[in-house]
């Protein structure tokens, strides 16, 4: 029998693979890691910054609460992007974009804002890549014959959510 | 070359093994049994490692249909397989007989994976390794 070199080094990545087109799609999670992003920039925007006296023990941590919440705003700005490439590409068809003119360009807008958001600490560009989301969702939605409407998301981050309403 | 420990990406291993768990890994001794999750390189693919568990041994004839697997004609006790209620009106059942060094290797997540039911067996020799809770 072959025997197996084996690498002690960091973890690999094994596939648990499925490429059934399953055709089930939800712009809920593009909502919430919006959501997350904008949350992750008011705490920044709240974390008290150590004074020149500040112990060097203060100044470490305030330098742990700012790594911990770049890198979370970070990574759900790339899972927006990630949720939208699957909306925009796997979703979306010709038809759509018809029936919607606005569709391609609130894509280009989110995404652009997600990147955006990834490099920088703007409070402002996460309350417009949530607009934007929402706008997608909203589109998400009407493609499917649904209604939809906005509620508050109830979370720290304030903001809304766009939910579909069964006509 | 293997490595000690992966990251699953994909959902067919659920609920066994959800996306973003850590699985590790170590060479077989033996061959592979019934039940064992198993590290392969699929045959379409062989550049990537597929996470998969082995449900049919060399010589069975296995079947999947009415979201039932059986062996020999008996189905398969699967506590851990989460399996789609058959669809009203559809009785496709597809059978294999699996030759002398080939495995029948399905995602526990029946509705959600690709595996022998796509690509067909699996041969011995594309089994690399046997994964365990890390």
């Amino acid at each position: 029998m072959m025997r197996i070199p084996m690498n002690r080094g960091t973890p690999g990545v094994v596939h648990a693979h499925c490429d059934i087109p399953c055709g089930i799609y939800d712009p809920h999670h593009a909502q919430i890691a919006a959501l997350t992003v904008l949350r992750m920039n008011q705490l920044i925007a709240e974390l008290p910054r150590p004074g020149p006296q500040a112990k060097p023990e203060e100044a470490q941590a305030h330098q742990h609460k700012l790594s911990r919440y770049t890198e979370t705003k970070e990574a759900h700005a790339e899972q927006v992007k990630h949720e939208l490439r699957v909306l925009w590409g796997d979703y979306f068809t010709p038809d759509h974009a018809k029936q919607f003119p606005e569709l391609h360009g609130l894509f280009w807008d989110a995404m652009k804002l997600a990147s955006k958001t990834r490099q920088e600490i703007n409070p402002q560009a996460a309350q417009d890549l949530l607009a934007k989301v929402q706008k997608i969702a909203e589109v998400f939605w009407k493609s499917k014959g649904a209604e939809v409407r906005r509620q508050p998301s109830m979370q720290k981050s304030g903001g809304e959510l766009v939910y579909p309403v069964a006509k | 070359m293997l490595r000690r420990r992966y990251r699953v990406e994909g959902p067919s291993m659920e609920p066994t093994h959800p996306p973003g768990s850590r699985v590790r890994v170590m060479s077989l001794q033996g061959e592979p049994r019934r039940g064992d999750i198993v590290v392969l390189r699929p045959p379409a693919t062989p550049r990537r490692l597929d996470l998969k568990r082995v449900v049919g041994l060399p010589g069975e004839m296995v079947s999947w249909g009415r979201g039932e697997f059986r062996v020999n004609g008996s189905p398969l006790a699967e506590p851990y397989a989460r399996s789609p209620p058959a669809p009203p009106g559809d009785d496709e059942v597809q059978a294999w007989r699996l030759g002398p060094d080939e495995y029948f290797v399905m995602g526990d997540n029946r509705l959600h994976s690709t595996d022998s039911r796509h690509h067909g067996p699996v041969k011995r020799d594309r089994i690399a390794g046997k994964a365990t809770d890390a």
